[in-house]
C-alpha cells in the first residue's frame, strides 16, 4: 500500500465518501457518479451538479482522482466529457476510511448498539 | 441533448459562481442538469438545482468571501442600514427596479424589431427587388416573365427569388392540415442562406414548368405533424390534392421573411407550379423578388442597373407599359411603418425611467440628509473619507442588485407577454425572446442607476456634513430644499408629457371607434375562399351557388361576396378614361385616372347595408353577356361629376385597346372605408361579378337580429359544394373591425399603463419631498405655533409650497408635451399634439394626484404641538 502524501483525515464526509466508492470499478463522467452513488445510497444522497463538480476539484487538488480520457464510441467527439479516475492515493484514503469505519461498527456491535447477525 | 426548461436561466445564475470555477465546471454543470431533466420533472430538477447552487456559492466562495467581506468591511452596516429602514429600501429597489425592467423589455422589443440583424447569414446582402410605382410605397410583385428576364440580364444579383404564397390542404400525416405553402424558386434558399438542415432542396432544373413535384418542410412543422420522423424524408404528401416528395427539412427556428407574405409559411414548393397561363402572363405580376448582392455591389449600384434593366425590359416586351424596377433593403421592407411606432413607447419608457431615477435620487438626498448624523459620528470614531463612500457605494449596490433582480424578473416576463399580447401585425414578433441578452440588460441598467443615483447625490452634499457638535436637528440648506424641489417638479414634469402622450392616444382609439364605417358590421359573418384556378364559368356558377345557398341558410337575412373586405387595407389599383376629364399631366401620361376597384355581386351592398344614393345597385341581370356596367363610390363621384349625377356616364379602362367607351356607371354608393378605419374613403369602382369573376372572394352574410351564430353552417355548406376548398378566413365582420384597431390598443394600453405608473411615482416623490420638509421644520412649526400662529396659517404655507413645485412643474411638462406631440402624432387621429382638453385634463390629473400628496403631510404639519415637538429637543 502507497503510503499516502497527506495524512488521512479523521473522516471523510459522506459525500467525498461515496464519490470516491463510486470510482473503484471504474472510471465515470460527473453524471455517472451522481447516478452511481444515488444508486449506492437508494437515493439518500443525492449530490446537485456544483456539489459534485465542488467535490471533484477539490479531490483531484488532493490528487485522490484525476480526470482521464476514455474512448468512448458512442459520444461524437464534440461531445466527448471528462472522465474521472481514482487513483492509487485516493484508493488508499478510501481503504483507510472505510476501514475505520468498519472498526467503527465493529465497536457498535461490541457495544450491543447493534445485533451481531 | 437537447436543453431543459429554463437553461439560459441557469447559465446566467452560474455566472455567480467563481469565474474559475464556472470555466472549469460551468458546461458540464449544464450537461449534468440536462441529462437530469431527461430522468426526473422539471417540478424537482429546478429545487434541485438551486439548493445545489446556494450550497456551491458558499463552498466555492467560501475563503475569498469572508475575506472580501473583512476586505470591504461594512457589508453587514449596509444590510442594517436596510433593516433599519425597510420601507426606504423597499420603495427604492420597487422604483427602480420597475423603471428599469420596463425599459429593457421596450428596449429589447425594439432592438429585436427595428436593429437587429434580419436572422440570415450576411442579411445586409438580401434585399426586396420588384417593381416600384410612384403611387404607391414600396416594392410591388412582378410578373414570372419579368423575373426570368431580370435574373439572366441583372449583374449585380448573386442569385435572385420568387416567390408567391399559395395556402393549401396538406394530407399524409395523421389528418389534414391547413398549412401556409409558398413556391419558391430554387435560388430562394441560396438568397436566404439558409439550406434544409436535412435532405436538399430543389435544383433549377427542378423548378422549369413541368418540374418536379418536391417539398420543403420547416422543422417545426414537421415535429408537430410527424413528430420529427425520420421517415418522411423520400415519402410522400399531398398538397391541395397533388403528391409531392419530401425531399428537405429546414433547420429548426428558420423564419421565411415575412416581407414576402410569407409570415406562418411551413410548406415550400418549386415555383414551377404556377399556374402555366399566368406565367406567360407579363400582367399577372404576383411575384415577389427577393436578391442577395452579389459581393462588391452595392444597393445604390444594383438600384441603378435595375433602373436601367427595367427601361431595357418595357422596350423589349412593351405590352403592359412601362416598369420600373427598384429595390429595399429586406429590413426595411420587413419593419415596415408599424415598426416606427415602437420609437414613441421607447420615448415613453425613457421618461418613466428618468422619473423612476430622479424619484431614488430624491429618496437618496433625503436619506443621507437624514443620516448626516450618523455619517458625522462615524467621522468622529475615526472613518476616513473612503470608508463612508464604500459604504455608500455598498448600499447602494445592494440595492441595485435587488432592483436589478426585479428588473430582470420584470424584463422576463414582460418579453413573454409582449410575444403574445402584441398586436400580430407588428413584425419579427418570432424573434423576441427573453434570453440573457435582455436580462443581463435589466439587472446592469438598475445596478448602474442605483450606483450613479444613489452616491452621487450623497457625494454632492457630502461635503455639508456638519461638524460633530453642531445641532442635530438643522432645517437644511435653502440649496437642499431647492435641489429637492426641483427634482420633484422636473418629475411632474415629465409626467405631464407621459400622460399628455397617453391621453392623446386613448382619445384617437376613442375617436376611431366611432368613426363611420360606411356599413354595418353588426351581425355579418365572413367566409373567404380561393377557388383554384377553374374557368370563369366554373367561378360563376360557384360564388352564385355558394352565395344563394348562404342565402337561404336560416336565420341568414341575405348574403353577397366581394374581393376585399372593408379595412382589410388590400386595394387594387387600375386606371380609366372618361371624356372631359382633366387629368394632371403625371395620369395623362399614364393613361388615366387611378382608381381602386372591386367585384362584387349584386347583393353585397345590401348585406353590408350600405345605402345605394344615386342611381340603381348592381342587379343580377348584369351578367356576362349584358352591356359592362360598374358603380362609383361618392368620392369618385365628386371626381368624375362635381355638380351633377355621375350615373350615365361612360368610361374605359385604360389597358383596354381602342377608345370605346365600353363601361357605364348605373349608380352611387355611400363611401365605405375600405383601406383603414383612420383613412378616409378613396374614388372606388364597383364592377359586377359576373362580368368580371374571380377566385378569390370573401362571401357575407347578414344574420336576422336575434338569430343564433350562423358562420359553422356558413362553412358547412361551403364544404358541401366543394370539400376540397379550403376556408381561408372565418370571422364575424365586428370581430374583424375591432382587430384592425389592436394595434392602436395595444400601444395605447402599454402608454396609459406607463402613464399611470409614472403618476405613482411622481405623487410619491411630491409627497416624500414634503413630508420629510414638514419633519425637519417641526422644531420651527412648533415655535411658530406657540408664538400664536394658527393651525391654518401653518397648512397655508407648507400647501403653498407644495403647489407652487406642482405649477412650476406643470407649466415646464406642458411646454415639454407640446414638443414630444410632434412625435407621435402620426398615430394620432382626429386630434392634434396640442388638443387643449387633452393638455387641461392632464395637468389637471397630475395636480389631483400631487395635491394629495401635497395635503397629507400639509394636515400632518398643522397639527404639530407645540408643547411636544419642543420637548422632543
Amino acid at each position: 500500500m502507497n503510503a499516502p502524501r497527506h495524512a488521512p483525515p479523521d473522516y471523510l464526509t459522506p459525500v467525498i465518501y461515496h464519490t470516491l466508492l463510486a470510482l473503484v470499478a471504474e472510471p465515470r463522467h460527473g453524471y455517472g457518479i451522481s447516478e452511481e452513488v444515488s444508486a449506492m445510497t437508494q437515493g439518500a444522497l443525492t449530490m446537485g451538479p456544483g456539489t459534485l463538480y465542488g467535490t471533484l476539484n477539490r479531490l483531484a487538488d488532493k490528487g485522490w482522482v484525476a480526470p482521464t480520457e476514455v474512448d468512448d464510441v458512442e459520444a461524437p467527439h464534440a461531445d466527448r466529457r471528462r472522465y474521472y479516475r481514482l487513483t492509487d492515493q485516493g484508493r488508499a484514503v478510501l481503504e483507510h476510511e472505510a476501514r475505520r469505519l468498519a472498526r467503527a461498527v465493529h465497536l457498535a456491535t461490541d457495544h450491543s448498539v447493534l445485533d451481531a447477525s | 441533448m437537447k436543453a431543459f426548461r429554463g437553461e439560459g436561466a441557469y447559465r446566467l445564475l452560474l455566472h455567480l459562481l467563481p469565474p474559475g470555477f464556472r470555466r472549469d465546471h460551468g458546461d458540464e454543470m449544464v450537461r449534468w442538469a440536462r441529462e437530469h431533466a431527461d430522468r426526473t420533472s422539471g417540478a424537482r430538477l429546478w429545487p434541485l438545482l438551486l439548493a445545489d447552487l446556494g450550497r456551491s456559492l458558499a463552498r466555492e466562495w467560501g475563503g475569498r468571501g469572508a475575506a472580501a467581506v473583512r476586505g470591504l468591511g461594512g457589508v453587514h452596516v449596509a444590510l442594517r442600514s436596510f433593516t433599519r429602514r425597510p420601507g426606504f429600501a423597499l420603495l427604492a429597489v420597487v422604483t427602480l427596479g420597475l423603471g428599469a425592467g420596463f425599459a429593457s423589455t421596450v428596449f429589447s422589443v425594439v432592438h429585436g424589431i427595428i436593429l437587429a440583424p434580419m436572422p440570415y447569414p450576411d442579411a445586409h446582402e438580401i434585399v426586396r427587388v420588384g417593381k416600384i410605382s410612384d403611387g404607391r410605397a414600396g416594392i410591388l410583385s412582378v410578373s414570372a416573365l419579368d423575373l426570368e428576364d431580370l435574373q439572366t440580364r441583372n449583374r449585380s444579383f448573386a442569385s435572385l427569388a420568387g416567390s408567391r404564397p399559395a395556402s393549401g390542404i396538406l394530407t399524409g400525416g395523421s389528418e389534414p392540415v391547413v398549412v401556409r405553402t409558398a413556391m419558391v424558386s430554387a435560388s430562394f434558399f441560396e438568397v436566404l442562406g439558409t439550406e434544409p438542415a436535412q435532405g436538399r432542396r430543389w435544383s433549377p432544373d427542378e423548378d422549369l414548368p413541368g418540374g418536379a413535384t418536391v417539398a420543403v418542410l420547416s422543422h417545426e412543422f414537421w415535429v408537430r405533424n410527424w413528430g420529427a420522423d425520420p421517415g418522411l424524408l423520400g415519402g410522400t404528401v399531398e398538397i391541395g390534392g397533388a403528391p409531392f416528395t419530401v425531399v428537405g427539412i429546414m433547420p429548426p427556428g428558420f423564419q421565411p421573411p415575412e416581407a414576402l407574405y410569407q409570415k406562418g409559411t411551413e410548406v415550400w414548393i418549386p415555383l414551377a407550379f404556377l399556374d402555366p397561363e399566368a406565367r406567360a402572363n407579363r400582367r399577372e405580376q404576383f411575384i415577389q423578388m427577393l436578391g442577395r448582392l452579389r459581393d462588391g455591389v452595392d444597393a445604390e449600384a444594383a438600384r441603378v442597373e435595375l433602373a436601367e434593366l427595367g427601361r431595357e425590359i418595357s422596350r423589349d416586351f412593351p405590352e403592359p407599359g412601362e416598369r420600373s424596377f427598384g429595390l429595399a433593403p429586406l429590413r426595411d421592407e420587413t419593419v415596415g411603418a408599424v415598426g416606427g411606432r415602437l420609437f414613441p413607447l421607447l420615448g415613453a419608457v425613457g421618461l418613466l425611467l428618468g422619473i423612476a431615477c430622479l424619484n431614488v435620487a430624491n429618496l437618496v438626498l433625503i436619506r443621507s440628509r437624514e443620516r448626516r448624523a450618523e455619517m458625522a459620528v462615524r467621522v468622529a470614531l475615526g472613518a476616513r473619507r473612503g470608508d463612508v463612500v464604500r459604504q455608500l457605494l455598498l448600499e447602494n449596490g445592494a440595492m441595485g442588485l435587488l432592483a436589478g433582480a426585479l428588473a430582470a424578473a420584470l424584463t422576463w416576463g414582460g418579453l413573454r407577454a409582449f410575444a403574445v399580447l402584441a398586436p400580430g401585425e407588428l413584425p419579427r414578433l418570432g424573434e423576441i425572446a427573453p434570453g440573457p441578452g435582455p436580462l443581463l440588460l435589466a439587472l446592469g441598467t438598475a445596478l448602474a442607476l442605483a450606483l450613479v443615483f444613489g452616491v452621487g447625490p450623497a457625494l454632492l452634499t457630502r461635503d455639508a456634513a456638519p461638524a460633530p457638535g453642531s445641532t442635530r436637528r438643522s432645517t437644511g440648506s435653502a440649496t437642499d430644499a431647492w435641489i429637492r424641489e426641483g427634482v420633484v417638479a422636473v418629475e411632474v414634469a415629465l409626467s405631464i408629457v407621459l400622460v399628455v402622450g397617453a391621453g392623446l392616444l386613448a382619445n384617437s382609439l376613442f375617436r376611431l371607434n366611432g368613426v363611420p364605417l360606411g356599413f354595418d358590421p353588426q351581425g355579418v359573418s365572413v367566409v373567404s375562399v380561393s377557388l383554384p384556378s377553374d374557368s370563369d364559368d366554373e367561378t360563376r356558377a360557384f360564388y352564385r351557388e355558394a352565395v344563394a345557398g348562404i342565402g337561404a341558410l336560416p336565420g341568414v337575412e341575405s348574403a353577397g361576396a366581394t374581393v376585399h373586405l372593408p379595412l382589410s387595407g388590400n386595394q387594387r389599383m387600375l386606371r380609366i378614361r372618361v371624356p372631359g376629364l382633366q387629368l394632371d399631366a403625371e395620369d395623362e401620361e399614364r393613361g388615366g385616372l387611378p382608381v381602386h376597384y372591386q367585384q362584387v355581386t349584386p347583393e353585397y351592398f345590401a348585406t353590408m347595408a350600405v345605402p345605394v344614393v344615386e342611381g340603381r345597385g348592381l342587379a343580377a341581370s348584369d351578367g356576362p353577356a349584358a352591356p359592362r356596367v360598374a358603380m362609383v363610390n361618392q368620392s369618385l363621384a365628386r371626381v368624375l361629376a362635381p355638380d351633377r349625377s355621375p350615373v350615365g356616364l361612360r368610361f374605359a379602362l385604360s389597358d383596354d385597346e381602342g377608345e370605346a367607351l365600353d363601361y357605364e356607371v348605373v349608380g352611387v354608393v355611400a363611401d365605405l372605408r375600405q383601406q383603414r378605419l383612420d383613412a378616409p374613403g378613396e374614388p372606388e369602382l364597383f364592377f359586377p361579378f359576373d362580368q368580371w369573376p374571380t377566385g378569390r372572394m370573401e362571401i357575407v352574410a347578414r344574420a336576422a337580429p336575434g338569430a343564433p351564430p350562423v358562420l359553422p353552417a356558413m362553412r358547412a355548406r361551403i364544404r358541401e359544394l366543394r370539400p376540397d376548398l379550403p376556408i381561408r378566413r372565418s370571422v364575424r365582420m365586428d370581430n374583424f373591425v375591432g382587430s384592425t384597431l389592436s394595434d392602436r390598443r395595444f400601444f395605447s394600453m402599454v402608454v396609459g399603463g406607463f402613464a399611470v405608473f409614472a403618476l405613482v411615482l411622481s405623487g410619491v416623490g411630491v409627497y416624500g419631498t414634503l413630508t420629510y420638509a414638514v419633519s425637519r421644520r417641526r422644531r420651527e412649526l412648533g415655535v411658530r405655533m406657540a408664538l400664536g400662529a394658527s393651525a391654518s396659517t401653518v397648512l397655508r404655507t407648507v400647501l403653498r409650497r407644495g403647489l407652487t413645485t406642482l405649477a412650476v412643474g406643470s407649466v415646464v411638462g406642458l411646454l415639454g408635451a407640446l414638443a414630444a406631440g410632434r412625435a407621435v402624432s402620426s398615430m394620432l387621429f382626429g386630434i392634434t399634439p396640442s388638443d387643449p382638453v387633452t393638455l387641461a385634463s392632464a395637468v389637471l390629473g397630475v395636480g389631483a394626484v400631487g395635491s394629495l400628496a401635497v395635503l397629507v403631510p400639509a394636515l400632518r404639519a398643522s397639527r404639530v404641538d407645540p408643547t411636544e415637538s419642543l420637548r422632543e429637543e
